[in-house]
Order: structure tokens, then sequence, then C-alpha cells
């Protein structure tokens, strides 16, 4: 790979930093070799802290460990069978969507995964007040469907005791 | 009234030794033996300080850290980790990612202990 000038990586440095999504690189044992601001805001480490260390020894203490194995034996098939992997991870009471790729050219071998990470945790709140919303919404259109069926019953059989007496009915829109 | 403090630690002798440190130095302690039983004496009663063992047996201390976090309790509960690897890795994501107060490797002199207790109840 050749070298970058400082340039070339002050212009890399800031198209990483201005990607809003936490974009980690990590090599074929899932060692992290980078990461842009974005992902060091989500992970809750700076780039130098967390460089170097493989992503599931980093994501252990956060996820717990049967997650963990989850996730690294999903990463392991993104690796060998080049497909996307998307997953939500619960980090330190964040949502975060998941999206892990492998990092290749077409025809080329695989060198590691590009891991794309979303805090989607407020749209997961806004979702889940939507549908409480929607629940609640519903009860009340079952209540007030429910009444206006039995008003309208009652108008029914109103008319039909007039028509019994030869008077005239009273709730023509029942009718 | 003595500061109270809860050790969550599964190795009986050394979580022996911190309770008499600790106890000598003007401290009230409780005791668990592993993370499913310290977060059950932190459900029922006031704790000034934790100081708690990450690698243990069933419950571990990164799992009580996790229900901490959840519940919010991470800022305002002051936690000393211990453990017996000096992993950068565990110290940087206890302290960073979890919020706790400090840190102590196994094995550990006594003064050390007493200072950083001191330093977290702050």
């Amino acid at each position: 790979m050749p070298e970058l000038d400082g340039f070339q990586l002050r212009y890399y440095e800031s198209v990483m930093g201005s990607i809003p999504s936490g974009t980690l690189a990590l090599n074929m044992e899932l060692v992290i070799a980078g990461m842009n601001p974005a992902a060091e805001q989500i992970l809750g480490l700076k780039m130098h802290e967390a460089i170097g260390f493989p992503l599931p020894r980093l994501l252990n203490p956060l996820l717990g460990s049967d997650r963990t194995q989850k996730l690294e034996a999903g990463l392991k098939s993104v690796l060998r069978q080049r497909f996307t992997l998307s997953n939500e991870l619960l980090l330190a009471n964040r949502v975060i969507a998941l999206k892990a790729s492998p990092l290749a050219e077409p025809q080329q071998p695989v060198m590691g995964v590009v891991l794309v990470l979303e805090d989607i945790t407020e749209r997961k709140r806004a979702e889940e007040r939507i549908h409480l919303q929607l629940d609640e919404l519903q009860r009340w259109y079952a209540v007030t469907m429910t009444r206006e069926t039995r008003a309208l019953n009652l108008k029914v059989e109103v008319n039909a005791l007039l028509r019994r007496l030869n008077e005239p009915i009273r709730y023509p829109s029942a009718e | 009234m003595p500061k109270r403090i809860l050790i969550v630690e599964d190795e009986p002798e050394l979580q022996r030794a911190i309770q008499l440190i600790l106890d000598l130095d003007g401290y009230a302690t409780l005791t668990a033996r592993g993370g499913a039983e310290g977060l059950q004496m932190l459900d029922q009663q006031p704790v000034d300080l934790l100081i708690l063992d990450l690698m243990m047996p069933g419950v571990d201390g990164w799992e009580v850290l996790r229900q901490l976090k959840g519940q919010g309790k991470m800022e305002i509960l002051p936690v000393i980790l211990l453990t017996a690897k000096d992993q950068s890795i565990d110290k940087m994501l206890g302290l960073k990612v979890f919020g706790a107060r400090d840190y102590i490797t196994k094995p550990f002199e006594r003064k050390d202990l007493l200072e950083r207790v001191a330093k977290a109840l702050e």
C-alpha cells in the first residue's frame, strides 16, 4: 500500500471525519485497523486507544459473551462468504444498527471487514412512542365504535316501537 | 456515620482481606460473593462505594456494570474496579465507557487501596 503524503493524509482524515456514521475497518483477524470520529463517539474510545485490539475483545464487556460470540461468528461469515451482515446491538444503553461488509475489490481476496454503525436509539424510542400512540388510538376507536353501534341499535329499537304504535319514527337516520 | 462500601469479590480470602483493611480504617463494609448477589444488595440498601471484581464466575463484573449503567446508577455510585488482569483495554472500557471511578490491579498494596477508596469517596 503506498504511503500517504501530508496532504493526502489530511484529506483522508477530513473525509473520514465528515462521515456521519461510525465507520471501522477490521483486518482478517477482526483487529481494529482504523475508525472515524463518529465510531469513536459510539464506542466511547479514541482511535489510538482501540486500534490494534480485536473488536470482539473490545465489545465483550459491553455486549456480554453470548452476544459477542454471535457477532464474532457473523463477522467471520462476512469474511468467508462475502455478504453484508445487518444487526442491532445494545451498546452501553444505546441501540446501534450495525452493517458489516467485506473489504475487497471485485475478484480480489477479502482484506477485512468494514463496519458501519448508526446510533438509532432516538429512532427506536420514537417508533416505540408511535406504537404506543397507535395502540391508544385503536382502543379509543374500539370504544367509540361500540358506543356508536349501541346508540344506533337503540334508535332502531325506538323507531320499531313507534311503528308498532302507528307513530312517526323519530330517527330517520337510523333507517 | 461511616461510609458504606460494598465489596463484590468471588475469592473469599481476598474479599476478607479487603474487608479487614477497610474496616480497620473506619469504613462500614458489606460483601457479596458474586455479581448477582451484589446487584441484589445494591437494590436493597444504600451504598457509598462499590468495589467490583471484573472476573467472576456467573454474573461477572462487566454484567454488573452493564446493569448499573442501564439503570443510570453509574452517575451516582462511585465504582472501583478490581481485577487480576492489568489489561489496558479493560481499564479503558471500565473507566471511559462505563464510567467507573478508578481501577485497581491485583495484587495491590493496602495503602494504595485506601488512597483510591478515599479519593473515590471525595
